[in-house]
């Protein structure tokens, strides 16, 4: 302490050096009792203040690609504290979802119902949390972003360039933000159809004379890969799994075959497995089969097939590919997005098959808006409790054209939600999005001319229009048709 | 104390000294080694059937702190020895700013050059203060030492991360306590009221008298010193560790631990019982990690370090009961203040 | 030279030879790995071994009691015997502790203690997002439980098969027809190990597997059986095979 002694008359010197000495200690004393003060004030309000605060979010976990791919994804939160028991009603989604909660511990879990938008800010907000310790409530609060989706399209071009040739048809990769028809993945002088997988492309290819080829190509990079097929021929009904890399198609023959002559026999080939050979999927006792359509279960490596006399079949490919019949069934007609209900349609009716459990719902739909005035076409079924969207021909003025356009209906209510921009243009497909969320419609321009290819033939200029079933928007089209979704 | 008996009582303690025969002290502690190595060698290898599962449970859970935290605790003694060893006298201190609240600043940042544990700084802030250093200012570097410390700082990152925030409050929380601490005595009119009258005599005395006895001596002087003031601990710290993860119920834990304002209060109080080092408490305290939470162990972390009853029983030796007293009191409102807030805000 | 002061002077030496001889030993056997994280294994033998170098210095060269001035006023109080009794009761613990005992485990009354599958999954989003994608036959039974808990759907699980080792525990819902294999995960050391685990349906498992036995599971997952059970999708293997304690209990 480097305090200067004061310097005062020798006669007073004691006494001030004491009093200044008095001060210094009760200045001292003051000092340390307001700092004591300030702090227990502080421990006391800060007490007071946690007694009276809920319990808050520590921490939260969700797996974002399986929100928009899977169904019934879960939200876990993790508080500060174990909470009590919450109730659905205290949980709220915006925007407006389904859902349900529950506590174990210090994790509430949130589980949606159904399969969450594409580009959605997500909030959930859980109002009266309260902790096993304590009565203090308050609200838990967290905000997500969904993922894009990619979409792509084929763009056949019959167009031919200065040389003579005909220019190349083509693969493009978009993204549901993203602007323009996005980048070329794939291309070929002609493209019959494709498959876009996780992380490859399979795609079938003509040559001159329509024979066709089976390609692969790894977005990673790398050489493409060529499907051995046994000899000159068809493929068709090109079909896959994403997520399990596997795509199946059928083959048939083509007519100058020598050796054995194979009719829409199916066969199934993991991309994961590049020497690997297609392994032909057969039917009861190991005999060979025909198939009129085939199609993977979602998110599985179990295939779904209808036989040329129209009994399904479900296989798994992974283990020894047992045969599950499935019934007899006029038509497949793909699965209820984010679900495994297999919807199967017959004259009289429709059904859907669940194949988790096997169970069978014939479908009770209620008559559209459009059943009356119009030619209904393709039904696709959006959810389990029974909305669906279907293609309608409409009459015109002009006797020799049908406008189309395309009806959702929920729970017996229809609206129209697409109509193409002109009433010369025509649908050629619609498909939904996998988490119900999108339709995918596929237009031909009045002034679109036929491209002839033998399988899957197409016009030029198609676009394909998404439109968001709950807006009943269309904002985003790309050019180009067969959008990986109807795949 | 008068130089002259100091000189005596060296000349006193010398001779004893030299009578030991060399080498004797060298053999009791290899047949020492080599009978805890046989012990070791020959216990029995099969599991023990006798023990419960919560008694092995306890048994593993107490080893781990002490294995986990052996090195470090030498780690901290090695680098303490050089500090206190090798280093010439007055290094750093001559380096100091003349303004008094920037000293302080850089005494309490001292720790992270003199590494040495808290048990290790009394005797260092009892020696600054012999060589001029203001009361005020030697309690800056010795409640900011255990914390802002090499040793301290990495085995707290190690055991709860940067992403926690616990070693970022930790570090900030004991800066700010010391430095509040150092700022209340340098007001206080008469700083030598706060140490004992007894100071005097421990201080004259200093560490300074066998520095002609060789630096290899004196560092295994040292390890002898810092290891009998903080092996004991650590073992019942570790023992304690177990025992409470073991023996005192889930559910107990639990309420206590995810309460804002009672989980702060407990483990204060656990550190203050516990007198774990402050170079391995992280260890002790990351079994309570995943049920207390964050400004408890924050609080524990913060007040351990500066007050416990060990710390208490060593500072005894050079301040009042009254000042002892006061620095408890302000230190444990610091901890518990910041523990409440990071409670309510993190 | 009193005993009571040889024993104040010498009690910090003679435990770190304990921990000392006791470090290396557990590394010397591949046992570290019992209470630390990998991570300490080389950093704990090294100062081991610097420690024992000092401990041997101070044998050799420190005399064997301390200068009279240096003891503190605490010696030769009325109950300085009982801080010798105290030093006694820890030197003899920690020998017991550490040189008598086998070294061990956690066991499942840890578990208990502890929540099983609670909130410790380091897993963030991201990674689980390429653990999705990943080489399944790799996944241990940390990676499978933090899927199970981020409540990856049962087709997610649907052709799936598990390689997994682990101690057997019992399911608190139904502790009849569910155990889990569960592991420790330690980011540090066993002090905080968290208990993970998968749920395994099989009916009377009791019989053939202790609890707090190694046993090895190749199976795939299907919906949980079990009526009483919490666990919504399990593994239902055909067989289990009792297997050896691995050498690192622990996963990482």
């Amino acid at each position: 302490m480097n305090r200067e002694p004061i310097a005062h008359p020798a006669a007073t010197a004691p006494a001030s050096a004491a009093r200044s000495d008095r001060t210094a200690r009760r200045r001292f004393r003051r000092l340390f009792s307001v700092t004591i003060a300030v702090l227990g004030l502080l421990v006391a309000g800060l007490a007071a203040a946690n007694f009276n605060q809920g319990p808050r979010l520590a921490s939260a976990e969700i797996n974002l690609d399986a929100s928009v791919a899977r169904g019934d994804p879960r939200l876990l939160l993790t508080a500060n504290q174990p909470l009590a028991e919450v109730t659905a009603g205290q949980v709220t989604v915006s925007p407006a979802t389904e859902a349900s909660a529950s506590v174990t511990d210090r994790v509430l879990t949130v589980q949606f119902a159904g399969i969450l938008r594409y580009n959605t800010l997500y909030t959930v907000t859980v109002t009266d949390v309260s902790s096993t310790t304590q009565n203090a409530t308050s609200t838990l609060e967290y905000e997500f972003t969904t993922p894009d989706s990619d979409i792509y399209a084929l763009q056949r071009d019959s167009r031919v360039d200065d040389a003579g040739a005909k220019r190349p048809d083509t693969v493009r990769r978009t993204t549901l933000q993203g602007r323009g028809d996005g980048d070329i993945v794939f291309s070929a002088p002609r493209i019959q159809q494709y498959v876009a997988l996780d992380d490859h492309l399979a795609a079938v290819t003509l040559a001159e004379d329509d024979t066709a080829t089976l390609e692969v190509v790894s977005f990673a990079g790398g050489e493409n890969v060529q499907v051995p097929v046994p000899s000159a021929g068809v493929i068709e009904n090109l079909a896959s799994s994403p997520s399990k890399h596997l795509i199946a198609y059928t083959f048939t023959s083509g007519s100058g075959a020598v050796g054995r002559q194979y009719d829409r026999t199916p066969f199934v080939y993991d991309l994961t497995e590049y020497s690997g050979l297609p392994a032909e999927v057969t039917g009861v006792d190991g005999l060979p089969m025909t198939v009129m359509d085939l199609g993977f279960v979602p998110d599985s490596t179990s295939l779904v097939v209808q036989s040329a006399g129209q009994t399904m079949f479900l296989i798994d490919m992974l283990g020894d590919a047992v045969l599950t019949p499935l019934g007899e069934h006029d038509e497949m007609r793909g699965f209820v997005p984010g679900t495994r209900a297999l919807v199967v349609a017959d004259p009289d009716q429709g059904s859907t098959i669940d194949l988790a459990d096997g169970a069978v719902t014939t479908l009770d739909l209620g008559p559209g808006l459009l059943n009356d005035s119009a030619y209904p076409g393709k039904l696709v079924l959006l959810n389990e409790q029974g909305s669906y969207a279907q293609l309608f021909l409409q009459e015109t003025a002009d006797i020799n054209q049908l406008a189309s356009l395309i009806a959702v209906t929920v729970a017996g209510d229809s609206s129209v939600v697409f109509t193409p921009a002109s009433d010369s243009s025509r649908v050629r497909d619609f498909c939904v999005s996998p988490n119900g969320q999108y339709l995918a419609v596929e237009t031909i321009p009045a002034a679109g001319l036929s491209d002839g290819y033998p399988t899957l033939p197409a016009f030029s200029g198609m676009t394909t229009t998404l439109v968001d079933l709950d807006s009943g928007t269309s904002s985003r089209s790309v050019s180009g048709f067969l959008p990986d979704w109807c795949g | 104390m008068p130089q002259d008996m100091q000189m005596s009582q060296n000349a006193a303690a010398r001779p004893f000294t030299a009578r030991r025969r060399p080498g004797r002290g060298l053999i009791v502690g290899l047949v020492i080694i080599g009978l805890v190595i046989l012990l070791r060698a020959f216990a029995p290898e099969t599991p023990a059937g006798t023990l419960t599962d919560t008694a092995r449970d306890f048994v593993t859970l107490s080893i781990s702190v002490v294995i986990e935290s052996l090195p470090f605790v030498f780690l901290g003694i090695l680098l303490s020895i050089v500090v206190q060893t090798w280093l010439p006298e007055g290094f750093l201190l001559r380096r100091l700013p003349k303004n008094p609240a920037a000293r302080r600043v850089v005494l309490s940042l001292l720790g992270m050059l003199l590494p040495v544990c808290e048990c290790g700084n009394v005797p260092l802030a009892r020696g600054l203060i012999a060589k001029g250093l203001t009361v005020g200012e030697s309690m800056t570097f010795l409640f900011a030492a255990p914390i802002l410390n090499p040793v301290t700082i990495i085995t707290t990152q190690q055991a709860f991360g940067w992403d926690s925030g616990i070693l970022v409050w930790r570090i900030a929380g004991g800066f700010l306590i010391a430095n509040l601490i150092g700022y209340i005595y340098s007001r206080h009119p008469k700083p030598e009221a706060l140490l004992t009258p007894r100071f005097q005599d421990a201080c004259a005395l200093g560490d300074r008298h066998d520095a002609a006895d060789g630096k290899i001596k004196r560092s295994a002087d040292l390890f002898t010193k810092e290891t009998s003031a903080m092996l004991p601990a650590l073992f019942i710290g570790a023992g304690l560790a177990g025992l409470i993860q073991t023996a005192v119920s889930r559910e107990v834990l639990v309420t206590l631990g995810s309460n804002p304002v009672w989980s702060v209060l407990a483990l204060m109080a656990l550190a203050f019982v516990v007198s774990i080092c402050s170079n391995v408490d992280a260890f002790f305290i990351l079994s309570f990690g995943a049920t207390f939470m964050p400004g408890a162990i924050v609080a524990f972390l913060v007040f351990g370090p500066m007050i416990d009853i060990k710390m208490l029983a060593l500072l005894r030796t050079t301040f009042t009961a009254k000042t002892l007293v006061q620095l408890t009191l302000i230190v444990a409102l610091c901890s518990a203040v910041l523990g409440l807030a990071i409670n309510y805000v993190v | 030279m009193s005993f009571r002061r040889l024993l104040r002077r010498w009690q910090g030496a003679l435990l770190s030879i304990v921990g000392i001889v006791a470090t290396v030993w557990l590394g010397a056997s591949g046992q570290l790995g019992l209470y630390i994280h990998p991570r300490y294994f080389v950093f704990t033998v090294v100062m081991a071994v610097f420690a024992a170098a000092l401990v041997v210095a101070a044998f050799a060269l420190v005399p064997a009691t301390e200068d009279a001035h240096e003891l503190l006023d605490d010696d030769g109080g009325r109950w300085a015997w009982l801080w010798s009794a105290g030093s006694i009761l820890i030197i003899g613990s920690a020998i017991v502790a550490l040189l008598v005992l086998p070294p061990a485990t956690l066991t499942t009354a840890t578990v208990a203690k502890r929540d099983l599958n609670g909130s410790t999954s380091d897993l963030t989003q991201s990674e689980a997002s390429s653990l999705v994608g990943g080489d399944y036959s790799t996944f241990t039974v940390r990676d499978w439980s933090s899927l199970l808990r981020q409540g990856a759907g049962e087709d997610f699980f649907a052709d799936k098969t598990a390689t997994v080792i682990g101690f057997v525990t019992p399911d608190t819902s139904d502790p009849e027809n569910v155990f889990f294999v569960a592991r420790f995960v330690v980011s540090c050391c066993a002090v905080d190990a968290q208990p993970v685990g998968i749920p395994v349906y099989y009916p009377g498992w009791q019989d053939e597997y202790p609890t707090d036995s190694w046993v090895a599971i190749e199976s795939g997952f299907d919906t949980n059986p079990s009526i009483s059970s919490e666990e919504a999708i399990v593994l239902v293997p055909g067989e289990i095979t009792p297997t050896d304690q691995p050498a690192q209990p622990y996963v990482y």
